[in-house]
Parts: structure tokens; sequence; C-alpha cells
């Protein structure tokens, strides 16, 4: 799952993504029992979710797919325990899988993330909608997908030609690599905000899928990080009714499809975050003072301390 | 048995009518029907000056649609008196009825075959410059084992300026209630209707969906006269039917990246602008079509391909008699068979040829062609006129009154002598080998291929 090359460990946004994702599961699995789970996704070389998963829930019976045999080849090899399962499969091939892998395990649900690193299109939200259409209540989806920056001339030689602001040439832009996914009523991406577009095609991809069956898709986790892109995830439960019914003690639930964590971290080394943890519980004219210089605003302070417990320490590094 | 005669029923039950004929049509398609009416109440408003460019505007339909009500509300001029006793009835007593409105309803079971769809009672208010007309259609009325086509119409007077016409049912068929509620089908409809209606959205005809006024997707093609960036244009009169072909390029020509990311995903999205739209009398006919349908592929024009992405054009046909137009009953469909469509298709298959040449021309040295397709010298499709003009255009022999105008569209300098390479390896060797030649084993494959070609040449020219 590696989209910059750097191993997946060692990405602290995608880190902490992984472990609020984890930490969801494990609240859900609290409650339903991880004994009817299977969980899949594309665990790349190492396999990492599959660990943190397993980890924090206790799911045993997990299953990691790619289209890549060396990559499988090496999940393979390496794997943490024999229950984990890795084959070769594409993306557009798991929707058909989905009753064959949960009768292997002999489970009832299943807990699915689909890491595109590819820009995101049409054909991803096709997918997205083919395979959730497969689900059931108490079934999760979690989704991560992003847009890969282009220029204004870049974005122009694709479109049909017109005067259009930079928010007006993104808008079109997206809706011509995604279609109908971006709601007609959207006329503007402002840059800063595109995971708002990217939310927005998410969801029509979930509705759209589940239209036949008559489920709901509840947002439970929306998250955006930046790597090299701005990445947008999305995890939903697949419900019966519209009413949430998510774990209590779970925290992180958006109010809309609007309501969009940001993950943000400081950039701290190791050592500065040993020093920083005794006075983060301060303010930040006291931690100034303390420290003698500026060090974090407002908004640093607040994202530091939400995700304090999610950071990747040298533990969770050498796994 | 002694033989006997006696009378039996050959007329048609309201089961028909209720039931099987609203099988025939999409949800959807039903609402545009509902839409079109009222573009036709307009265009009867405006009587003479229904051909100005913008005559349209001021006059507006909204709709409102939920899981609770459906509404169509129009200003534009409600049920003529003339017309009001028969608008009801399923069918069109006479064909002349709409003989000078540029419409394509011609059989006059749009309205009804709606309702049917939709609801299990509904009531219409018409509201003309002489009076206001009432008309409920009840749960009892709409029960197809009630026999009787009577409805009861209430007239009153005029009361206020408000010309129209309104179809409001709060009474929705359950399934349809389910539909209507879906936030995806609303949003499906608004791209629909733009597509549909948006040539009359540009002449300024307002359409809304739940206060959202809808935005028009119309084609724009490149048109530089200084650069030789011109489009292929014809026009006749054929059967009546007046009869107008353009095409050309609306983007700069599909890039090497766009055409490997095509060949992996293998599709457009279903938002996709190039290829040819069919419209009769300003309604998209068919959007978009990349297909057989509008002569890709037939004969010696090439297939379409991701190649051709950068062509889009028009077929456009008009006529005062919509029974001469090629629109099948659906109003959503071509009828193939007439003549005025036939000439057509063949003409845009000129224009696709000219065109798709030009991409082959132009073939590895698509960069190079930025400069000349100027994406800041567009015209909407429609308003080209360059067959008619005396000066450009010239006689074509297949109708009458024909003209084309054929662009001389630029040429490389020196012909292209760029041919492509194309060939498919292992992946672990094309990793080993962009990890030797360029040091980045998850490089592009195309990037690859390019190194390895070079190093080769450079070898070549050492020996």
């Amino acid at each position: 799952m590696s989209a910059s090359g750097l191993p997946y460990h060692l990405r602290p946004r995608k880190f902490v993504d992984r472990e609020l994702f984890a930490e969801f599961v494990a609240q859900l699995l609290s409650s339903e029992g991880s004994e009817n789970y299977v969980y899949i996704s594309m665990g790349g070389k190492h396999l990492s979710d599959h660990r943190s998963l397993y980890r924090r829930t206790a799911i045993q019976c997990l299953y990691s797919f790619d289209g890549n045999q060396d990559i499988v080849a090496h999940q393979n090899y390496f794997k943490p325990f024999d229950g984990v399962c890795c084959e070769e499969l594409y993306s557009n091939e798991l929707a058909g899988k989905i009753d064959s892998i949960l009768g292997r395990f002999s489970k009832t649900n299943a807990i699915i993330w689909l890491d595109y690193t590819a820009s995101i299109s049409a054909t991803q939200l096709d997918e997205v909608s083919t395979l959730i259409g497969k689900l059931r209540p108490g079934d999760v989806l979690r989704v991560t997908v992003n847009l890969q920056a282009k220029d204004r001339d870049q974005m122009e030689s694709v479109l049909p030609l017109a005067q259009r602001t930079m928010a007006e040439l993104t808008a079109d832009y997206i809706r011509n690599i995604t279609g109908s996914y971006l709601r007609e009523t959207t006329k503007e991406v402002a840059a800063s905000r595109i995971d708002l577009a990217l939310s927005e095609c998410l969801e029509a991809a979930f509705v759209r899928g589940l239209s036949q069956t008559g489920y709901v898709p509840i947002p439970v986790l929306l998250t955006k990080y930046t790597d090299s892109t701005t990445m947008f995830v999305a995890t939903v439960l697949i419900q019966e009714g519209e009413q949430p019914q998510v774990p209590l003690g779970w925290r992180f639930v958006p109010s809309d499809w609007q309501d969009i964590l940001l993950i943000d971290l400081p950039d701290l080394t190791p050592s500065e975050r040993y020093r920083f943890d005794p006075v983060m519980h301060h303010t930040v004219e006291e931690i100034s003072a303390i420290l003698g210089f500026n060090f974090v605003n407002a908004d640093e302070l607040d994202r530091y301390r939400r995700f304090h417990r999610f950071y990747p320490i040298f533990e969770s590094v050498a796994s | 048995m002694t033989s006997s005669a006696r009378d039996i029923r050959g007329g048609p039950t309201k089961l028909f009518f209720v039931s099987m004929l609203t099988k025939d049509i999409s949800l959807m398609d039903a609402i545009l029907d509902l839409v079109d009416n009222s573009i036709d109440g307009a265009m009867r408003s405006l009587g003479d000056k229904m051909s100005d460019a913008n005559s349209l505007a001021g006059y507006f339909c909204k709709l409102t649609i939920n899981s609770k009500l459906f509404e169509v509300l129009d200003n534009c001029g409600g049920i003529p008196d003339e017309l009001l006793d028969t608008a009801f009835q399923l069918g069109r007593p006479r064909l002349e009825a709409d003989k000078n409105i540029p419409t394509i309803g011609m059989y006059g079971i749009g309205m009804k075959r709606a309702i049917f769809k939709i609801s299990e009672s509904a009531g219409v208010v018409s509201k003309s410059c002489t009076k206001v007309a009432s008309v409920s259609y009840s749960r009892d009325w709409l029960n197809p084992d009630n026999d009787s086509w009577d409805l009861q119409i209430e007239e009153s007077a005029v009361v206020d300026e408000e010309r129209g016409f309104k179809i409001g049912s709060n009474d929705l068929r359950p399934e349809i209630s389910i539909q209507f509620g879906k936030a995806d089908f609303i949003n499906s409809l608004r791209y629909k209707i733009g597509e549909h209606f948006g040539y009359l959205i540009e002449r300024g005809f307002l359409i809304e969906v739940n206060g959202d006024p809808v935005s028009p997707r119309v084609a724009k093609l490149m048109f530089n006269p200084d650069k030789n960036v011109l489009p292929y244009d014809f026009s006749a009169t054929i059967g009546g039917v007046k009869v107008k072909v353009t095409i050309g390029f609306f983007r700069q020509l599909t890039r090497e990246v766009e055409l490997e990311e095509a060949t992996e995903s293998n599709k457009d999205t279903d938002l996709n602008q190039s290829g040819i739209t069919v419209i009769c009398n300003d309604r998209v006919i068919v959007a978009s079509d990349t297909t057989a349908l509008t002569g890709w592929g037939v004969g010696a024009t090439p297939k379409y391909h991701p190649q051709f992405r950068a062509i889009a054009g028009v077929i456009s046909f008009f006529s005062l008699d919509a029974t001469l137009l090629p629109v099948a009953t659906t109003k959503h469909d071509l009828d193939q068979s007439k003549e005025s469509f036939q000439i057509a298709r063949n003409m845009a298959m000129e224009g696709i040829v000219l065109f798709t040449s030009f991409t082959n021309r132009w073939k590895g040295r698509e960069q190079e062609t930025d400069a000349i397709l100027d994406r800041h010298e567009i015209k909407p499709a429609r308003s080209i006129v360059l067959a008619e003009d005396a000066k450009l255009g010239s006689v074509s022999r297949v109708a009458p009154d024909a003209r084309k105008f054929m662009p001389e569209l630029p040429k490389p300098a020196s012909s292209s002598r760029v041919r492509r390479v194309a060939f498919s390896r292992d992946a672990t060797e094309i990793k080993k080998m962009a990890e030797f030649l360029l040091g980045k084993p998850d490089a592009n494959p195309g990037d690859v291929g390019v190194a390895a070609w070079e190093d080769a040449l450079v070898k070549m020219d050492r020996k």
C-alpha cells in the first residue's frame, strides 16, 4: 500500500489514520464479537494493517490480496502467523469473491479496506459501488482515494473549452474523471478542500451501490491527510436503518459527509516529543514561556493532543 | 349452432394505459416529457419570436421532487382554450394541433403517461389568458378496474397574472416515492435534464430541480480561422427537415499518458463529451454517441478510440412538423429509417474521418498541436455557420439545397515519421530495466521503454 515508496509504517500521518481505524474496529468488535469477522485488504509487502488490527482487535481471520504475485509471495513468506491468507487478486475481482472468502473462514461479516494509490477515477468508484452492493449490515468498508495535483494547463487540456476560475476548473476536472459521481450542483472545488469533493464522490458510490439492497452506509470516520498528495479516507458501517448505531465509546463519528478530520501532525523527532510530552497539557502561551520560544500554535497543539495516543512509537515501528 | 352476430368491445382498457403503457418509459424519461410539455407551452406563447437566440428567457419549469411530493410548475402560458377539451385525452385527435411549434411530442400521451407512472392520484391546473382549468385524476379514476374515461374539468375566471401549468401529487406510488427520496436519483435527473435540454437552457429557458437551476451541457467547438482550425459543417433540407452537421475539436489531443490510463480503465465516464450528439428541435435525443449509430466504425470511418477523445459534434434536425423528425415515439431514441437521418449520418462520417485523420497525422507529436488547438477560440457548435457561407461553403449533391464546408486542417511541416513502438514484457524484467537504466524500480513502463530505446541508439551510433 505504499504510495510514495516509503515503508508504510514510517508514514506518520497514514500511521495515525490507520490506528484510528483500528481503534474503531476494536470498539465495534467488542460488542459484535471478533469471531464473526474477517478482515480483507491489500496489505502490501509488510501486512501492516493486518498486524495492527490483529494486535488491537484479536481478529483472527485476516485476508490480503494483491495483483502482483511477487508481493503475494513476500506476504506469504513473512506473514506473522498462519491465520493470514494472502492471494493474488485484482481489486475489481474482489466483489465477486466476497462470499467465497467469508465461506472459507466460516464468517458472517467482513471488514474491508480498499486503498487506491492511483488518482481517483470513475473506474475506482464503480469498483467501490459494485463491492458495497455485496455487503450486509454489520460489514465495514473503508476506502482511500486521492487526487494527484495537476496545474491549470494540464486540467484544461482534457476539458471542453471554457473560461473558468481555478475552483471551477478543479470541479470540472474532477467531474471529467469521476463522471456523475460528483454532484451536478458542485460547480466549484477550492484547492484547499479537494477532500470535500472526494467525500462527495465516495458517498455517491456507496449510496449507488447499496440502492438495490436498501441498506445504508453510515460514515463512522472521515479523515484527510497529505503525503505527496491529499488523501481522503472514508470508513462506513453498513446498517439497515438511517439512525447511526456506532459503538458508544467511538468519539470520531462525523456529523455529516463534510465533517472531515484533518490528520496533520507537528513535525517532531522522537527526542523532541520525549521532551515536549511532559508540558503538552499547558496552554500555548505557557508552553512558549517554558521552552523560551514559540513552538506550536493552538491548532497544532489541539491536534497533537487529540492524536497523541495514536502516534507511532519505537515499538510500533520496530514491528 | 345457428350463426349470430353481436357487438363486443374492441376499445382500450384502463389497465393497459395506467399499468402497461407506463412500463414503456423510464421514470426519468417520463419526467423529461413533462418538462418538454412546458417548453412546448413556451414556444406556443412566443409565436413568431421563437427563433430568436435568447427568446426563451423569462420562461421556466420548476420541479419539486421528494419522497412525499412531486410537482411541476411552469409559466409557459397554460393550455389554450381551443386545445383544452382534447388536451386531457389519451392520444392527440388532431396532429395539426401543434403544427407550427418546434416540438417533438406528437402523440399526446406524455403528460398522462407520466402521471400514471408516478402517482396514485394527481391534480392538474392550467392558467391561460382566459381561464383557469383544473382536472383531478383521483385514485378511483386511476383504478385499472374502473373503465370510465370521463374526467371532470373545473373552469373559472383568471384572477392573477400567472399563466402556466401545474401538475402536483402528494400521493406517489410507493416504488416512485422511494426513488424520489434518493439523492442519487435527483443528481442523475439533474445531469440528464442538463444534457437533454441544454440547448434550450442556453436560449434562456430556466429549469430548476428542488430550487437549484440546472446547468446546460452543450457542445462547443474550436473555431480559429487564423490557424485553419475550423469544424466540418454541412446543411441541407431533406424531407421537410432542416439538417445541420458540425464536427470538430473541443479540447486538445489525447496524450500518451491518457491513452495508457484508458487502456487500463477501459472506459470513459458517464459524462464523457466526446462523440456525436443528435438534436431534434433543440432537444438532445442521443448525447455524445461513439457507436455505429452516428457512424463510428461504419465503412471506412474508424471505430471510436480514446485517441479520438478530442472530437465532438452535433447532428441537428429542425422541423415545425414533428412527424417528419427522425425521433422515435419514446422521444429518447432515433428513427434510423428516415432519409434525413441516413444522409446526416453519412455527413457525420465524413467529418469524423477528417478529424480522426488529423489525430493520426500528428500522432506522437500531440504537444506540437497545443499551439494550434487554441483553447481560447471556441464557439457553440450550433452557432457555427460555415456551409451556408457563400464564400466558404460549396454545393453538395446529396440534396437540392445541400452545402458543405470541409476545413483544410493544419498538417505537420514534415510528414510525421513518428511511429508507435509498443510491446508487452514481464513486469519483473521491466522493474530490473527501470532500476538499471533510470535508478527507479517503479518507473512508468513507457519511460523505461524510451530509456531502453535511447540507450540502444547510443550504442548503435558508437559502432
